[in-house]
């Protein structure tokens, strides 16, 4: 267990400083700018309508765009930066001769994965 | 006792030309091996077969008197190892680069700023590895290496790349680290003069074939064996007949004599009896 932890923790510095974090905050936004610059074109919104839980419906509409369009492309270009990160720099060989099983080496390159798309849902 | 035993190993691509026929390695403990061979010969899929990084076809690999196959963690946990050319992360400093080995390998931190100094990148800073030279790539490469103590040490062409000041340099460290703590070392070359000023022990490769392997005392010793003087002249057969007289063997060629080399003296006698019968 402590071994796949550190391997998580080797695999999360991997990120660092590559475009993973910038896609998450972009990805992140995408939607609600595309939404706001949408309002500001159009001056159409539901605002003026009382009694109505305008932000349950915003989000309900936002989270709909979302998951149907945004989330699978993300989590695409997530994974193949994932595994790009290893291609471009010839380190598969460097990481292949870790003393690790395979299967610690992709389940933590899998969970890395899953922390980006939590970090593009906290955006 | 073998740090590495590899025995009837075989490998081809494919269905192609088979880039491996029967190569038996044996590294004793302690030793500088160096593993010579021309480019193509097959020394780094040898090397990747004895770090399971492509699958085995044929034949059996040990690495520390274990089963490569059965104690594969175990076996990794105590070899460093550098294959081809350089890997590391371009994104990342040279210490990040590190801290992702240090995590897995789980070493102290302090380990870091020693390796680098080891490979003089002690002052590299926050630059990125993508902004490095060919040299300090391949120095970070050794640094990796080295980072969890291995007491084996795989190194495939590590001075590629470097100045010949660099070349010197990690010389002295593969000896150092080989003589003050006894760290096992294969390296393999193209160069056989770099291996010649380290290498204890020898193995050399050609299309795929185990040629030669043993001490570099046997391996002069073969070279000397095989020395040969050779008379160029245009009366081969008044030659043939005057070494036949003294009871020389020698191999007769058009317009040349050739004779085993023995010593200095011998040869200088030789001519001077071919000389003086003109």
């Amino acid at each position: 267990m402590s071994r796949f932890l550190s391997s998580i923790q080797s695999e999360w510095l991997k990120t660092k400083n590559s475009a993973a974090s910038w896609l998450c905050v972009i990805g992140g936004f995408l939607i609600p700018l595309l939404y706001c610059i949408n309002f500001f074109r159009t001056g159409k919104s539901i605002n003026k309508e009382f009694n109505t839980p305008i932000w349950q419906i915003y989000l309900r509409e936002l989270w709909m765009n979302m998951s149907f369009f945004l989330l699978p492309i993300g989590v695409m270009l997530a994974a193949s930066l994932i595994a790009q990160v290893e291609f471009r720099n010839n380190s598969w060989k460097q990481l292949n001769v870790t003393p690790q099983k395979y299967s610690t080496i992709y389940g933590a390159k899998l969970f890395v994965l899953l922390l980006m798309v939590l970090k593009f849902f906290l955006f | 006792m073998f740090s590495i035993e590899a025995s009837n190993l075989a490998y081809r691509f494919g269905n192609g030309q088979p880039v491996l026929n029967n190569v038996t390695l044996q590294v004793p403990q302690g030793a500088v091996y160096g593993f010579l061979g021309p480019n193509g010969a097959g020394k780094t899929t040898t090397l990747k077969l004895i770090l399971g990084l492509i699958r085995k076809q044929q034949g059996m690999v040990k690495v520390l008197g274990k089963d490569f196959s059965q104690n594969r963690i175990d076996i990794l946990n105590k070899v460093g190892s550098l294959i081809e050319s350089p890997s590391v992360y371009a994104h990342l400093s040279a210490t990040d680069n590190l801290k992702v080995f240090q995590n897995v390998y789980k070493v102290p931190q302090s380990r870091i700023a020693a390796v680098l100094d080891i490979v003089g990148l002690g002052s590299t800073g926050n630059k990125k590895a993508g902004q490095f030279s060919l040299g300090m790539k391949q120095r970070l490469a050794i640094a990796i290496a080295l980072l969890h103590n291995p007491s084996l040490l795989i190194l495939d062409e590590p001075t590629n790349g470097l100045d010949p000041n660099g070349i010197v340099e990690i010389r002295e460290i593969l000896r150092r680290l080989n003589q003050d703590q006894g760290i096992t070392v294969l390296i393999s070359s193209h160069l056989l003069s770099e291996i010649d000023k380290v290498a204890t022990h020898i193995g050399l490769i050609h299309r795929g074939a185990l040629l030669f392997e043993g001490t570099m005392s046997e391996l002069k010793a073969k070279r000397a064996n095989n020395a040969a003087v050779i008379y160029k002249t245009s009366h081969t057969d008044k030659v043939a007949e005057i070494f036949t007289s003294r009871g020389i063997s020698f191999e007769k060629n058009d317009g040349s004599v050739k004779v085993a080399f023995r010593q200095k003296e011998v040869t200088a006698q030789l001519t001077r009896m071919l000389v003086g019968r003109y």
